[in-house]
């Protein structure tokens, strides 16, 4: 008279064993990112079925002011030679990302260096940009500041208000003049850059 | 009996017909029209809204409290004090009065990350709250500190409208907001603000940030807010036009009511106004107030509602969501379902403005009607306030930075904690596997131990089966395994 709970011990504990193994190797050799660390890793890993969005970030007018711009910035560091800082390049496109989502980690991505207030500081604000690549605000003047348009206009709310959708462009653009040397016009009782 | 049916079906089915067309044809006539008892319902909602945004109790708390000084805290200051609504107006003022005071500590600075409307809006604040603007802390030299005459009448950046015509405007509506004396020698003395104003409207009535832009309805509606209290004035200007070059003669009410019908042609059918082509609240709620202002009752005035009775207060409500705050614009594909700061603070304002005209009261920027905040109430509430919480700036992008290297470390802190908890499971299996695999060898052992003690034949075998009968594991029986799996 054998017993079936017998062999059924033994199926359960090769079973065990061997579960064991697999997650043993797991630990040893597997790779374990965040959802964040992945799309940092992969922001160019760019197929024919990938959705994708484009960013550029420009300091073009300030080559038009160099005169107001402070004296430690005067450099090609910050300011390059054509003004440009990032030029339009697709990144894979992250759903939920919103415009500031989107600036944090390609700046992080390229290593430019990027100031800014996030959005829960501000109870119900946006998150405010203060510089990009340490040209901030009132860098160039007083009326200088980031401004930003998302397929070619400017939306009029936070960046990180602005829910992006794939095939989105999005570009930076420092202004000298309060917006006016950048296409965009008065926007609100008193400035409001980058926010 | 069936003809007796077929009547009454014919009689119900004409009666429901006429039912229904008379319905039809009495709704568009009767759309509600809003009143200011609705609009103060709104601004309630708003106000619930306001309140939500901080956790600590009242709407000039927390980080709202701590950003005094800043747009998007100032206006919503300004707003609930006009609304008559009692807050943390002192502490508020105590806040203002910590960053003015490090304003003036260093007047380059603040001449370099400030514009001359930023000095406006304080001092409307703080007129709004309850103090005075032309005496509001203490520079470094021990003197009062007087807004009125560093942003309007010696201004400090020289020129008030450098900025654009807004500053202008805003300098005048500080000077007006509580009727202040024009100081002798002054550089911008009321009448020149004036004239830098009336002499840039456009010849369809609009007013732009500067002559060569287009005119924008936000901007047309500021003017006529702020210069309408000069419509009763028979004062002529005389000057050229920086739009057209022509020369002028003319009275603030000539501009107040070109100005005015530019506004009334650009509201919508659905009650709202566009900026820059797209619908949105701030240039609807603009609207509204340049036209209350300019007496106009925008609830009531046939020249400013359609057919249908539908106006800009309809236009207005289209942006308020369920939880009271307002959106920017109503464009589904960036629906936004939390509410925009300045579209509510704005709104809030906006609102305030046409409800003191429907109930006949001081015009929204004129501040005299405002409950006072002593100096020793301002110190008082100071004193009960903890540390001032300045919202900090986060750096990406550098080697040292605070989110790359910090969210690193706790994301390679994240991945060794799976990683060691997974070793650890693993271990922990393999060692109960072969606790469990040496227990059953053990007990495999003391069965054929027992069944070789016992005499050969039958007796063996019968010893045999008893053992296997009580408990020991066979692993021969392939069928039976078969069947279990």
């Amino acid at each position: 008279m054998r017993t079936k709970s017998g062999n059924r011990w033994k199926k359960s504990l090769v079973l065990l064993a061997a579960l064991a193994v697999l997650i043993l190797f797991f630990g040893i050799f597997g790779k374990f990112e965040t959802v964040d660390e992945f799309y940092l890793t992969h922001m160019e890993d760019i197929t024919a079925d990938t959705e994708v969005v484009r960013i550029s970030i420009n300091c073009k007018t300030i080559l038009y002011n160099w005169s107001r711009l402070d004296k430690q910035l005067r450099d090609e560091k910050y300011v390059p030679a054509n003004g440009v800082i990032l030029p339009e390049t697709a990144y894979v496109y992250r759903k939920g990302d919103t415009a500031f989502d989107l600036l944090e980690r390609v700046c992080r991505y390229n290593r430019i260096e990027m100031e800014y207030r996030g959005a829960t500081e501000t109870g119900y604000g946006s998150a405010y940009i203060r510089g990009i690549n340490y040209l901030n605000e009132r860098s160039c003047g007083e009326l200088s500041g980031w401004m930003f348009k998302v397929n070619g206009e400017f939306p009029g709310v936070g960046c990180s208000s602005v829910v992006l959708q794939p095939g989105d462009t999005v570009e930076w653009i420092y202004t000298c003049d309060l917006g006016r040397d950048v296409g965009n016009t008065y926007n609100g009782a008193g400035a409001d850059y980058g926010k | 009996m069936k003809v007796g049916k077929i009547q009454w079906k014919r009689t119900g089915a004409m009666l429901a017909a006429v039912l229904i067309g008379i319905s039809a044809a009495a709704m568009p006539a009767a759309a509600e029209t809003m009143t200011a008892e609705d609009v103060r319902g709104m601004q309630q909602n708003a106000l619930y809204w306001e309140n939500e945004r901080t956790e600590e109790e009242g709407v000039l708390s927390g980080s709202v409290l701590d950003a005094a000084g800043t747009p998007d805290s100032d206006w919503v200051a300004f707003s609930i004090s006009r609304m008559g609504v009692e807050d943390n107006q002192a502490a508020y003022l105590y806040r203002l009065r910590e960053t003015v005071e490090e304003m003036y500590a260093d007047q380059e600075k603040t001449k370099k990350e400030h514009l001359p409307s930023d000095l406006c809006r304080i001092a409307l604040t703080v007129n709004a709250c309850g103090g005075d603007a032309s005496s509001f802390g203490i520079d470094p030299e021990g003197n009062s500190i007087d807004l009125i005459n560093d942003a309007v009448w010696n201004c400090i950046y020289g020129d008030p409208g450098m900025q654009g015509i807004n500053g202008y405007m805003w300098a005048l509506a500080a000077a007006d907001s509580q009727d202040y004396q024009e100081v002798p020698g002054a550089a911008w003395k009321r009448k020149k603000l004036l004239e830098a104003i009336l002499f840039q409207q456009h010849p369809d009535g609009g007013f732009s940030l500067n002559p060569a832009e287009e005119a924008d309805t936000d901007l047309t509606a500021m003017m006529l807010t702020i210069l309408a209290p000069y419509e009763e004035s028979a004062d002529i200007y005389e000057g050229t036009n920086a739009v057209t070059n022509e020369t002028q003669s003319l009275t603030a009410a000539d501009v107040c009511a070109r100005a005015a019908d530019y506004l009334e042609k650009h509201i919508e059918a659905d009650g709202t106004v566009k900026s820059m082509d797209q619908s949105n609240s701030e240039s609807t709620g603009w609207t509204l107030l340049g036209l209350s202002a300019h007496g106009v009752d925008c609830a009531a005035d046939p020249a400013v509602l359609q057919t249908d009775g539908t106006g800009l207060l309809d236009g207005l409500k289209r942006f308020q969501l369920e939880n009271g705050g307002f959106v920017h614009s109503l464009d589904k594909e960036q629906a936004d379902t939390t509410g925009n700061a300045m579209a509510t603070y704005q709104a809030l304002y906006h609102m305030e403005g046409y409800c003191r005209l429907a109930e006949g009261r001081e015009r929204l920027f004129h501040i005299t009607d405002a409950k006072t905040v002593s100096d020793d109430e301002i110190s008082k509430a100071g004193e009960t306030l903890g540390e001032r919480k300045m919202a900090e700036t986060a750096v990406v992008g550098v080697d040292n930075d605070s989110e790359s290297s910090g969210e690193n470390a706790a994301e390679a802190g994240s991945g060794n904690k799976i990683r060691i908890i997974a070793i650890a499971a693993a271990v922990v299996l393999l060692v109960l596997a072969l606790a469990a695999w040496l227990l059953l060898r053990e007990k495999k052992g003391s069965g054929k131990a027992a069944a070789g003690s016992q005499p050969a034949g039958i007796g063996s075998q019968k010893t045999s089966d008893t053992d296997a009968g009580s408990g020991s594991y066979k692993y021969e029986d392939d069928e039976d395994e078969d069947e279990e799996w």
